[in-house]
């Protein structure tokens, strides 16, 4: 409820959103989100199968086990991502405002600009953490299904849900670059399958 | 004491928000019947443009919080033109390149 005269929850919403979408477009968010968030979620893929095959190289037969590790090391990587990727654009962005505030002859604290930087800067990190952390944690999914499928199963799936990834991952980054969307997706996929056949094959020579 | 009717200011801002967003902030603000904004200059960082105001009263504080929120600065205010009406700049034989001495 608000008081008379003032503007309802849903118009300071409304406007608070407008407000976003604007230092979004000022900021250049779209673009930068876009790169890491596919860079990133690569990353995450390739490492949870990478801890995938270790384990079932090293005869991990617990379901909790294997996903306490893959959880654990995902939590690194998003923490190492979103805490990395702020102070990179806290700093870069730091520097191009000084460098415009020295053409404008002017300070910008305080303008939309500044706080369109905040904005990007934020986000952006968000979207380096969150990605890699999400795309390991999917691949882990057939783990959650071991009362009704064997371990050996669930780990075949998981392999195969990662690759799965990589496939609308490799889509995804040719909607952008507006390839042929199948190709795109199977590069990535092709990547994937060398990171599993080197990773077999160093595991297996190590056993 | 008068209001200003016409204001004529010369800003230097970055790229970003553009003209057409300024203009919009500009023209909703109490007392401003238009906006007029042309660009004089550009380079790879910053433009220098020109805002032209009219209305019944504008408040150059007001305005100028609009242009410094736009990370803009107002490097002068060219024009004033206050009172009742819009009167327009007189020409005069003393003028640089009047009219009357061609």
């Amino acid at each position: 409820m608000s008081l008379p005269g003032s503007p309802s929850i849903g118009t300071r919403v409304r406007r608070r959103l407008d407000t976003l979408r604007h230092y979004h477009e000022i900021a250049e968010v779209g673009e930068i989100a876009r790169r890491y968030f596919a860079m990133n979620a690569f990353d995450g893929v390739l490492t949870a199968i990478g801890v995938l095959v270790g384990g079932y190289l090293g005869g991990v037969d617990s379901p909790r086990a294997i996903f306490i590790v893959v959880l654990t090391t995902a939590v690194g990587m998003g923490v190492s991502g979103f805490y990395g990727s702020y102070l990179v654009e806290r700093a870069e962005r730091g520097r191009a405002m000084r460098e415009l505030e020295e053409s404008t002859l002017s300070s910008l604290r305080g303008s939309t600009i500044a706080s369109a930087s905040r904005y990007a800067t934020i986000v952006i990190a968000f979207v380096d953490g969150a990605s890699p952390f999400a795309a390991a944690l999917i691949v882990m999914i057939p783990f959650a299904f071991t009362s009704v499928i064997s371990m050996h199963t669930a780990y075949i799936l998981a392999v195969a849900v990662g690759l799965v990834e990589l496939f609308f991952l490799g889509a995804f980054l040719g909607a952008i670059s507006r390839e042929r969307l199948w190709l795109s997706g199977l590069r990535l996929v092709f990547a994937g399958a060398i990171a599993l056949v080197i990773s077999l094959l160093l595991g297996g020579g190590v056993g | 004491m008068s209001e200003v009717r016409r204001l004529v200011l010369d800003v230097l801002k970055p790229h970003q928000p553009t003209i057409l967003v300024l203009a919009d902030k500009l023209g909703d603000l109490d007392g401003i019947h238009g906006v007029d904004i042309t660009l004089i200059e550009i380079d790879n960082k910053v433009e220098n443009i020109k805002i032209t105001l009219e209305g019944d009263d504008v408040d150059f504080q007001d305005v100028a919080e609009v242009v410094q929120d736009a990370g803009g600065s107002i490097h002068s205010i060219d024009k004033v033109s206050a009172g009742k009406r819009i009167i327009d700049e007189v020409e005069t034989p003393q003028d640089a390149g009047a009219s009357w001495l061609r």
